[in-house]
């Protein structure tokens, strides 16, 4: 029995070290990596290259009925990044892995370019729901019923935060919601 | 400073690193209910809308959607929460440990895009802790602790190694960059980077490498050295977690320094009976 977990540790430990640093067994097993769960990690925390900027997320909004010249409203940045209060930093964050996911999404959403990818209709999905938990909040407050509430046209945008400069990278297309 | 616990003891090794994993699991669970609105049909990680992108990895089956809801992830969560309980109070072990890994493993699967190298490391150490709870072996024990460590001496070992590649982490400008992000600092420590001169960030950033490289040679250390090596750890991962937010990573890795330990106790063990 001994001898077996010392073996089976062994194997695996060698794989790790192999699925580090060699390409071609990195390539066999990638397809296997989604299910191994982190048992054939591949390390590279912030290494070689740094995450040098961020990912923010705009929207905007406009009524429906105004399809060919929609009258928007300003961009609106939508703050996912919360940061925890510092005395609870070391035990409770959990925007932290949120933020990595949203990371995630916008470079696929990038990368693929079309509202057919599964990355692109995240975001919108939650962006859709943002606008009408906000739509709802506001038609409460100005006491209209809620089937006064006209469908509306959405758009989102991706862009580039670095120290100097925020650039667009990313429109996508009105979606009525 | 009299610290109750024997190094050289793999019982009482494996006693704190379960408890510092335990610990881990415990807070990534909350933070996964915490984030659970995120899961739902309207979320950021709905699973209506995923489901696509897992179908695309050979993941097709219809019990999923029950599952990987909102609902059904929370009970994930919370039933590993109920298995760490019993953890954390040392009942039937054999048992928890095998179910803690399947439900890790079920929950890493479903929170695929927020799960980090904290989580990674979660489920290698929870992997090699369960031979150990159904094997009473003290054999067995001391090899899952020394599995335990060599995973992580690479791991940091392998970081370093990677850093090395890039100028920029011995001159500091990555360390500075990566502090001027939003995500990954905070505005006054951004604030501060800004106005911080570069040999600063050169120490820091050429401490980082070096000191993630040295992994390899802990096993090897005098003792004074190793516990000051581990000390740098601990200030290295509650920096990361203060400043960059990532919290998980500090439980994670410092439950594994009771392997490293007890690892060095039997290189040094092994050493003085060959000379």
């Amino acid at each position: 029995m001994i001898k077996i977990a010392l073996a089976l540790f062994l194997i695996w430990q060698l794989a790790v070290i192999l699925y580090q640093f060699w390409e071609p067994f990195r390539k066999k097993l990638a397809r296997l990596q989604f299910y191994l769960c982190g048992l054939l990690p591949a390390w590279q925390m912030f290494g070689p290259d740094p995450i040098d900027g961020d990912f923010l997320v705009f929207y905007r909004t406009a009524p429906e009925n105004d399809a060919t010249d929609p009258r928007y409203t300003e961009w609106e940045l939508v703050d996912y990044d919360k940061k925890p209060m510092l005395a609870f930093s070391l035990f409770f964050n959990p925007r932290g892995n949120f933020v990595k996911a949203l990371r995630e999404i916008c470079q696929e959403t990038v990368k693929a370019s079309s509202d057919r990818n599964v990355f692109y209709q995240l975001l919108l999905n939650d962006l859709i729901h943002r606008c009408r938990v906000r739509q709802s909040v506001t038609t409460d407050q100005t006491h209209q019923l809620s089937s006064t509430v006209r469908a509306r046209l959405l758009q989102f945008q991706i862009r580039w935060q670095t120290p100097t400069a925020v650039t667009p990278i990313f429109s996508s297309h009105a979606h009525p919601y | 400073m009299h610290i109750p616990i024997d190094w050289q003891s793999a019982e009482s090794c494996l006693q704190l690193v379960r408890w510092l994993l335990f610990l881990s699991l415990t807070i990534s669970s909350l933070h996964n209910i915490s984030n659970s609105s995120a899961f739902g049909q309207n979320g950021l990680l709905a699973w209506s809308l995923q489901k696509y992108a897992y179908q695309e990895k050979g993941l097709e089956w219809t019990f999923l959607d029950n599952l990987f809801g909102r609902t059904g992830f929370v009970l994930l969560n919370l039933l590993r929460l109920a298995l760490l309980a019993a953890g954390f109070a040392n009942v039937f072990l054999p048992l928890v440990l095998p179910a803690l890994l399947l439900v890790s493993v079920v929950i890493y699967i479903r929170a695929f895009l927020p799960m980090s190298g904290a989580d990674q490391l979660n489920t290698i150490v929870l992997t090699c802790l369960v031979p150990g709870s159904m094997v009473p072996s003290p054999a067995i024990h001391a090899i899952s602790l020394c599995a335990i460590a060599g995973q992580v001496i690479f791991c940091y070992f392998s970081n370093g190694l990677l850093k090395t590649q890039a100028p920029g982490w011995w001159k500091g400008t990555h360390l500075k960059t990566l502090l001027l992000t939003g995500n990954y600092s905070r505005k006054g420590v951004a604030g501060l980077a800004a106005i911080t001169g570069q040999p600063l960030f050169r120490a820091l950033g050429s401490m980082i490498v070096i000191w993630e490289l040295s992994a390899i040679l802990a096993p090897f250390l005098p003792a004074a050295l190793l516990w000051t090596y581990l000390g740098a750890g601990i200030l290295f991962h509650l920096t990361i977690a203060v400043v960059m937010g990532l919290n998980t990573f500090f439980w994670s890795y410092v439950s594994t320094y009771p392997a490293i330990l007890f690892s060095w106790h039997i290189v040094d063990h092994a050493v003085r009976s060959f000379i």
